[in-house]
């Protein structure tokens, strides 16, 4: 029997999983099915969205497919209905709606009317009313029919085996004739596939909170909302009502390639083009920067790069970043810029950055490529304490409606899909705590039966395997919506005309609907405004030494001999200890060598295995070669070693014969490792290119290895370079006023790596004399002179600081500072009187802290009513010890300036055996030693394959520990909570100042400290 | 002579009444702040600790299992440990300062003078192997406790043999004092570590400093202030026997005795009331067990009667009785029930018919059919017991559904293809291990009977489901 043509078909009404929990399939997968099965096109309609636009129309145009724009929505009224983009302004109108319609919910809701549709224009709504009633009572298709007419509305009907069809259709027929509207099929797509059911059943468990057993009639009854064949379609629907999907899409022919962005203009005058004021400001920036004649060389790059923004028409983009850098100037908010755009000449002399370029000999090759396509990349940093004062700058500059940040997709992660799958599958809460603590100590995307055998369950039992499926279907989709940590657009026309707007979770912060990846493929340009703990320590130290940045001497010797000795401690980026143990090794002297220091403790470099090469290169013990002289064009400045990560880029370009496109998609394919697990094609072609060019297929390999371990984590070099200078100027500091340095971090924290504790010992070892809390001398914050610093009183725990305003308030009026004269008449609170009297501030004043806190227990604030009045006799009570006085300021300050807990302990563990850290790493390379100390922190990085690094503490000095992963579960307990460890091991030496001690055999005394508490930060 | 109090604490009861047969590696439970707030042993040889994050705990050892309290079950266990005390002392009391404390009164208790060891290996017999449990002897029942903290499990603690009270209670550290966090670090801070430094402080300043109830405290502990407590409540049984003048074989016989049972129980009963009742009947050599439940308090003879007939004349004990036993089972205080004169109270009437239904039939034979939110029609529909609240989950639209539905689909043989027009097309049920694929529609059988029957979309094969007429 002949069968009849499959009949022409457009899906207007589909969602995907971008609409979160609503559906299952991604844009990308959508389309190529669409496609498969002959439609003629398809429309992405999110629920109140347009989150998935841009990736849908990139990959519309890449298979060829024509792709409508539109979203879902449902009145408050009580009406479902699409909205199809026609044309331009109908984009913007949609746009407009969609802001409008979020601004008025709370975060992932929104809110809509009849009303706000009744004037739009370029949109096109197929209704999807309730049937089951009269057509006659429905006012709001009346209304919305005698306000758009009855050529851009159509009636829509689902159809989905519900076993009343032929009612719906007769149903159907009713309304068209009442409302004289034509009618259209359409199927609510949230599935690519019908076997992606129980996925779908899984999100709708968890949008609704409950297991997918307790959802009922919420969850859909049937698998047919997925793309079915157009065959399938025909057993269903009437020819006219499938007809008319294809002349609905005919009509829609708007693309987001009509878009056009414009960034604002600044603060350019009138009198000006853009390109010439910037042309103006950076002239007038040289002269700043070298008041005695720039290098001809730097000269002439700036020249090239006005030309390169010029051609490219990026002139607003620089004067915007200089208008907002300029801005926190203004306010002495310390910046910085990075990125590829950033370390250039042009802004060196914007003062966007301060990388000298003359000073670093950086090769400006990631500066803008008309060949690369890449958009211009600035990241701004801000002191964190005030980044948020410049967001609310720009958006007060340039209005919420053309500056908003963009939005990160989150998506999930084995952890976080284990904990919604568990849920959705009714697993006990115990049962998913016990579920997602295994996986802490997973890699990797999948998750694998067993593991959770590991955890206590079956993996042969039924739920358990459907827990496995659902988990591993669910990592990698979306899961919500983010902020981006500080990505902010900024545009011309109004941002909501382009993309939706929506309010954040955080208060006076509004969002994109846009991912920051998808802003590249439309060519909307971002400034990343990022905060940095950092920039407020060298802005407080340097306000200290009344400079700038700027005045820092460059290059200075003592500051190279004191990190060459490892000697970092509060250095940014190069005081962690793998840091630490690199910087004796590469012994950096000049600034570049800052800039690979930077680099190479990085996930990429490690990974890929280049750090012993480099070093050895570097100490001549090992000859620099290249495997061919394009490679050698590119890593020629790093002794044949790839360290940053466009170094790997450039070699793809050079020795793999890839183009701009290639080398572009080559780093987005990068980006996108950790989520996909894969380079996707473009592996492939790296091989091949590379063996075309003669290269050996080790090579190859490598280069891949090394491509993977820079998607983990590596570094461009110039932001490495941005880095440096950042590490060059903390260290200068560190090493010529160590006290104003240690007073800026005190007062910064929480930050970096190190508690104050560490922090203050450190400062002791470089001779500061650091001086306890004391009420008369004391400020909010830690104050250095000369080389002595005061502890502030932001140092004690848990004090109000509206209470020690008041305090010092009622100094500087020379008030009475003993303590019932602040309760009674500074309004000081007691009891923070009471946490300053246990943290010794009213030592000098009172005697000793027992009988500052017995006098200041009996005061009360005085009343009406007499209350019975504590005796002013001191008390009987004893002098504390020097324990004593250890356990409290470690309680109240979590330092103490007295002795070293160890040092209560030493004759004890001298009895068992056990030498101070400094006298038993004097001992040779090799030998076993027996040290005790106190645990500062523990790692356990991700490339060190499972080995734990610990450090301890005692009163000479600190040391390492190295823990080999096959004998960290025989230790678990002291090596993950252990706060005193007693440590059998061999003592490995490198040089004078890296120093290991490979742990063979561990104790744990944290019973023998009673209650004297040491801080300690975990790092996993 | 001076009264002498033994302090029973049990220092990890809520855990470890998990873990009683020691199948689990350890348990441990968090309080409301998610630190660990009590650990069996198994968990503390893994290394778990009071006050340590919940988070901390799990990483530490991820394979024990965290349990929430089961405040029943502790006072259970509670209240067992006090009956077997009121065996020693005419006072048994909780300890309301910690949350297993016990204290009975020992004093003048002759077998407790001749024998001590006794009372504490019942004790602990009573903890068994998987109950740690500290004792303490002491003149108050403060001190009592105190020392039990201050001793070691399963031994008991009373201080220096050789001094006397007023000398060992000043060396109790303050630590073990039940204050809270803030109160002890302010002691730890002042150096004061015993009660002897707390007591060579002024009174006044002192009380001043941390508050009177201190001072009360450290009195009733030194016994200078009296330390009145409730005592704990002694259980009693209810339970009314005797043997009956004649044999009796019927329910005719038995009624008479049965109602001077209830009666002389109800007597003794006062203020409280039963829902479950036993009745024991003896013959010469065999015996007859029944129990009975009701929704209410049964108060009134009648009722009681009747129900008991209900289930006797369905169940009889077929010997002649001799003797006969009525225990009420799980009394409640009661204050009766407040009712309208002129109201007929209908929902009472239901309660006494549900309960004479199930006196007769059994209390599994009652039930209710409720409609539950599942496509899947074999699961649209649960039984429930009849006082169970109904739910709204019928069918959000009006989709036909058969009147009878068949208790399980039964394979047919269908002449004609469906009109795809009126498939309903059901798919559900992967997270429960019935997943299910069907196109219902309704087909005219050659008898004429209405039928709702599915084609299974795997086997391609029919089934009737049901019948509409």
């Amino acid at each position: 029997m002949d069968t009849l043509p499959d009949p022409a078909y457009a899906e207007l009404y589909c969602l995907s999983n971008l609409s979160f929990q609503q559906a299952t399939a991604n844009v990308e997968d959508l389309l190529d099915r669409a496609k498969a099965l002959g439609y003629a096109a398809l429309a992405i309609t999110e629920e109140c969205s347009l989150y998935s636009a841009p990736r849908a129309h990139v990959h519309a145009q890449t298979i060829a497919f024509p792709l409508l724009i539109g979203c879902t929505l449902q009145l408050e009224e009580g009406l479902r209905l699409v909205l199809l983009v026609e044309d331009r302004a109908g984009y913007a109108a949609l746009a407009q709606l969609i802001s409008l319609a979020r601004s008025r919910a709370e975060k992932g809701g929104y809110r809509i009317f009849l009303a706000d549709l009744l004037p739009l224009s370029g949109l096109l709504a197929i209704l999807l009313p309730e049937y089951r009633n009269a057509p006659a009572a429905d006012h709001l298709v009346t209304e919305l029919r005698a306000a758009w007419g009855g050529a851009r509305l159509w009636l829509g009907l689902s159809l989905r085996y519900r076993g009343d069809q032929q009612r719906q259709l007769t149903a159907l027929r009713h309304w068209q004739q009442h409302f004289q509207l034509p009618a259209v099929a359409c199927t609510g797509v949230r599935m690519a596939r019908r076997s992606e059911r129980f996925l779908l059943d899984v999100l709708t468990a968890i949008r609704l909170r409950k297991p997918v057993s307790a959802v009922g009639w919420d969850l859909p009854s049937n698998g047919e909302q997925h793309l079915r064949t157009r065959q399938q379609l025909a057993q269903l629907y009437p020819a006219e009502l499938l007809a008319e999907s294809v002349h609905i899409a005919q009509r829609c022919r708007f693309s987001l390639q009509e878009l056009r962005y414009h960034y604002p203009q600044g603060s350019c005058p009138a009198s000006q083009s853009p390109q010439e004021y910037l042309q103006q400001e950076a002239e007038k920036g040289l002269l700043r920067r070298y008041p005695h004649g720039a290098p001809e060389a730097v000269r002439q790059q700036l020249q090239e790069e006005l030309r390169i923004v010029a051609e490219l028409g990026y002139a607003n983009y620089f004067l915007t970043v200089y208008e907002i850098v300029s801005f926190a100037r203004e306010r002495d908010i310390l910046c910085q810029g990075r990125g590829s755009a950033a370390n250039s000449v042009l802004c060196y002399v914007l003062g966007i950055t301060e990388v000298d370029p003359a000073r670093a000999h950086l090769l400006f090759s990631r500066f803008l490529s008309r060949e690369r396509g890449e958009p211009p990349d600035i990241d701004i940093d801000f002191e964190h304490e005030r980044r948020e004062e410049v967001i609310q700058y720009v958006f007060r500059r340039y209005g919420r409606r053309h500056a908003a940040l963009t939005a990160s997709i989150i998506h999930y992660r084995p952890r976080s899909a284990m904990r919604d799958a568990a849920r959705a599958l009714a697993f006990s809460a115990s049962e998913q705590d016990q579920l997602c603590q295994q996986l802490a100590w997973w890699d990797g995307r999948r998750v694998l039966p067993e593991r959770l055998q590991e955890a206590g369950f079956d993996p042969q039992h039924s739920a358990v395997q459907r827990l496995i499926i659902v988990v591993n279907a669910l990592v990698g989709m979306p899961r919500h919506l983010s902020q981006h940590v500080g990505g902010m657009v900024l545009s011309e026309t109004p941002l909501d005309a382009l993309v939706p707007i929506e309010p954040a979770r955080m208060s006076e912060r509004t969002v994109l609907q846009w991912d920051k990846n998808d802003l590249d493929l439309l060519g909307i340009l971002k400034v990343d405004l990022l905060a940095l703990g950092m920039l407020t320590v060298l802005r407080r130290a340097l306000a200290d030494l009344h400079m700038r940045l700027a005045d820092l001497p460059a290059e200075d010797p003592q500051v190279y001999a004191m990190l060459q000795r490892g000697e970092s401690l509060g250095v940014f980026q190069v005081e962690s200890r793998a840091q630490m143990g690199m910087l004796p090794r590469l012994k950096p002297h000049c600034f570049y060598d800052l800039v690979i220091e930077v680099a190479i403790i990085r996930p990429g470099p490690i990974q890929g295995g280049m750090v012993h090469p480099y070093l050895r290169r570097r100490a001549g013990q090992e000859a620099v070669s290249y495997p061919g002289p394009e490679v050698q064009k590119v890593l020629e400045r790093t002794l044949g070693v790839p360290i940053f990560q466009e170094q790997v880029m450039q070699i793809a370009m050079e020795a793999a014969g890839f183009d701009g496109d290639a080398a572009d998609g080559l780093r987005r394919a990068m980006a996108a490792w950790r989520r996909k697990g894969n380079l996707g094609p473009y592996q492939q072609r790296l091989l091949e290119g590379l063996a075309a060019r003669g290269y050996a297929e080790d090579f190859a390999q490598q280069l891949c290895e090394q491509i993977r371990g820079f998607a983990e984590y590596g570094f461009p070099e110039s932001h490495a370079a941005s880095f440096a200078l950042l590490v060059y100027a903390s260290a200068w500091i560190k090493c010529h006023h160590p006290a104003v340095f240690t007073a800026a971090l005190l007062n910064s924290q929480p930050m970096g790596f190190y508690a104050p504790a560490q922090i203050v010992e450190e400062a002791k070892r470089q001779g500061v004399q650091v001086l306890p809390v004391d009420i008369r001398r004391s400020h909010w914050e830690t104050r250095a002179r000369g080389r002595r610093v005061r502890l502030g009183l932001h140092q004690v725990k848990g004090l109000l600081r509206s209470d020690i305003e008041r305090c010092l308030a009622w100094r500087e009026a020379d008030g009475n500072l003993d303590p019932e004269t602040l309760l009674q008449d500074a309004g000081v609170g007691r009891q923070s009187l009471e946490k300053l009297a246990r943290a010794g501030a009213f030592d000098a004043l009172l005697g000793h802290r027992r009988e500052a806190l017995w006098q200041i227990l009996a005061l009360c604030k005085n009343t009406a009513l007499a209350l019975p009045v504590a005796s002013k006799q001191p008390s009987t009570l004893p002098p504390p010890s020097a324990q004593s006085l250890c356990r409290d300021d470690y309680q109240q300050l979590g330092l103490s300036l007295g002795p070293h807990p160890l040092s209560f302990l030493r004759p004890q563990l001298e009895r068992e055996g056990y030498r101070s850290i400094v006298q038993s790493l004097r001992r040779p390379s090799g030998t076993k030693v027996r040290v005790a100390g106190l645990v500062t922190h523990r790692q356990r990085p991700s490339t060190a394959h499972g080995t734990v690094f610990l450090t301890i503490v005692d009163e000479s000095g600190s040391a390492n520990l190295i823990v080999w992963p096959q004998r960290v579960e025989e230790w678990r307990r002291p090596v993950l909570h252990g706060k005193l460890l007693g440590v059998l091991g061999r003592l490995e030496k490198n040089g004078p100042y890296v120093h290991n001690i490979i742990v063979e055999e561990i104790q744990d005394y944290s019973t023998r400290l009673s209650d004297l508490r040491a801080v300690s930060q975990d790092f996993q | 002579m001076a009264e002498q109090w033994l302090a029973v604490i049990f220092p990890a009861l809520a855990a470890e009444l998990w873990n009683l047969d020691g199948t689990l590696p350890g348990v441990w439970i968090a309080d409301t702040r998610q630190r660990v707030w009590q650990m069996d042993a198994g968990a503390a040889k893994q290394g778990i600790q009071i006050g340590m994050s919940a988070a901390q705990a799990r990483a530490l050892a991820p394979q024990l299992q965290v349990m929430q309290r089961d405040a029943e079950r502790e006072f259970n266990l509670l209240d067992r440990c006090a009956q077997l005390l009121y065996a020693w002392g005419p006072q048994v009391v909780a300890l309301q300062e910690w949350p297993h404390a016990l204290a009975v009164e020992l004093q003048g208790n002759s077998r407790w003078r001749a024998r001590p060891q006794a009372l504490l290996q019942a004790i602990r017999e009573f903890a068994g192997e998987r109950l740690r449990i500290r004792l303490g002897l002491a003149p108050t029942s403060l001190a009592a406790a105190l020392f039990a903290w201050q001793g070691k499990d399963g031994e008991l603690c009373h201080g220096p043999a050789d001094r006397s009270f007023t000398e060992c209670w000043q060396e109790i550290p303050l630590k073990l004092l039940p204050a809270n966090d803030t109160l002890h670090a302010r002691w730890e801070s002042l150096g004061l570590y015993s009660c002897g430094d707390w007591l060579r402080l002024d009174r006044r300043e002192r009380a001043l400093r941390f508050g009177p109830e201190w001072e009360r405290f450290l009195d009733r502990l030194r016994g200078i202030r009296a330390d009145p407590r409730s005592p704990w409540p002694l259980q009693e049984e209810f339970v009314v026997a005797f043997p009956l003048l004649q044999e009796v074989s019927d329910w005719q016989g038995l009624r008479f005795p049965l109602r001077r049972a209830f009666q002389e129980l109800r007597l003794r009963l006062r203020h409280r009331a039963s829902t479950r009742w036993e009745l024991l009947l003896q013959g010469r050599d065999a015996q007859y067990r029944q129990l009975l439940h009701s929704r209410d308090p049964l108060t009134s003879a009648e009722l009681f009667l009747q129900l008991w007939q209900e289930r006797l004349q369905r169940h009889p004990w077929g010997f002649a009785a001799r003797h006969l036993q009525l225990r009420a089972m799980d009394t409640e205080n009661w204050a009766g029930e407040q009712g309208a004169f002129w109201e007929q109270n209908l929902l009472r009437e239901q309660g006494q018919l549900l309960d004479r239904w199930r006196a007769r039939l059994g209390v599994d034979s009652i039930y209710r059919v409720q409609p539950r939110a599942d496509h899947r029609p074999e699961y649209a529909w649960h039984s429930v017991v009849p006082e169970e609240s109904e739910t709204n989950t019928a069918l959000p639209d009006l989709r036909p559904r058969p009147l009878w539905l068949l208790p399980e689909p039964i394979p047919v043989s269908v002449l004609h293809e469906p009109e795809t027009s009126e498939l309903e097309r059901i798919e559900g049920g992967w997270w429960d291990g019935h997943d299910v694929s069907r196109d219902y529609f309704r087909w005219r059988r050659s008898d004429g009977a209405e039928c709702w029957v599915f084609r299974d979309r795997r086997s391609a094969r029919y089934f009737l489901h049901g019948y509409f007429a």
